[in-house]
């Protein structure tokens, strides 16, 4: 089925058309928003709003990109909403007041993350790892894992992130050095 | 110098960390979890829709608390206005009463019975 048939007939609310779509981008969305989330549960949860968006809002669809990158751009913006909503609601919590440091060291262990393909004896680093992650800017560590986790073109990341491709390449570079900076310094201060 | 070896070298081994992560997959039962939730309108759980009640019914509960102590105010003062020479005499027999010295007719009355 061609795109833009397949378009038309979602737009109709044809069920196979739906299904379609579900399993082509059903691993990148869960995969994208579980990056950026850190846990599985919700990162399932937010799967599930992505698709529900998608169904109920593909009229609004006007054609300008792939119907992929419209999709992912709905997961990257309901992810980064729940991490907003997330920190206003930490921003009011005693404990946060108190554990408030952003330094590396400080930060509050990630999340659970079922971390798939990471051995037991590597769970502290990665962990150092998810935490040097979590600390890059949030246009920094959006665009390397889209690169490095969903193996997404530099141009397909410009179009999620509605920005230029040179902007995509300067982004991913600049977090590369700052993952290597910030690691650097972690190890500086714990070997 | 040997330090700085020793750290870029776990830098390393931390960052080709990433090259083995491999992509979680969903849940088989996703699909009908999000029919269901396309079938009910993409209404989240009945805790949400009892908040957006309580969201409607908070400003209009306490619009009408505020009508109702302006509403006492206003009663309050219209009182104060039309009774002040009488409000004036009660003082004054307040006054009366409670300084000190002062013979109260309610104490004169009980020492009377006695």
């Amino acid at each position: 089925m061609h795109e833009e048939e397949l378009i038309h007939k979602l737009k109709e609310k044809d069920e196979h058309a739906f299904r379609v779509v579900f399993e082509a981008n059903k691993n990148k969305v869960i995969n994208t928003c579980f990056r950026i989330v850190n846990n599985f549960d919700v990162a399932e949860d937010l799967t599930q709003d992505v698709f529900i968006k998608v169904y109920q809002s593909v009229n609004q669809f006007r054609g300008d990109s792939k119907l992929s990158t419209w999709i992912y751009k709905i997961a990257v913006s309901k992810s980064l909403d729940y991490l907003r909503a997330q920190k206003r609601k930490k921003r009011f919590t005693f404990l946060t007041n108190i554990l408030g440091d952003e330094t590396l060291d400080n930060k509050i262990p990630a999340p659970e993350s079922n971390q798939p393909g990471i051995a037991i004896d590597n769970e502290e680093r990665f962990r150092i790892l998810q935490n040097a992650m979590d600390s890059l800017p949030e246009n920094q560590r959006i665009a390397f894992s889209l690169s490095k986790y969903d193996e997404m073109s530099n141009k397909e990341i410009a179009g999620i992130m509605e920005t230029t491709v040179s902007s995509i390449e300067s982004l991913i570079f600049r977090a590369k050095k700052n993952l290597q900076k910030k690691l650097f310094n972690y190890y500086k201060k714990h070997l | 110098m040997d330090k700085n070896h020793q750290i870029e070298k776990e830098v390393q081994k931390t960052i080709e960390l990433l090259d083995n992560i491999k992509n979680v997959q969903p849940n088989p039962f996703l699909y009908t979890r999000i029919k269901a939730g396309i079938e009910n309108g993409g209404k989240k759980t009945s805790w949400t829709t009892n908040r957006s009640f309580i969201d409607f019914v908070r400003p209009v509960f306490f619009g009408l608390l505020i009508l109702i102590n302006l509403y006492s105010l206003f009663v309050f003062l219209q009182d104060e206005g039309e009774n002040y020479a009488t409000r004036e005499q009660y003082i004054d027999t307040l006054i009366l009463e409670y300084s000190p010295g002062s013979t109260s007719e309610y104490l004169d009355n009980f020492k009377n019975k006695e």
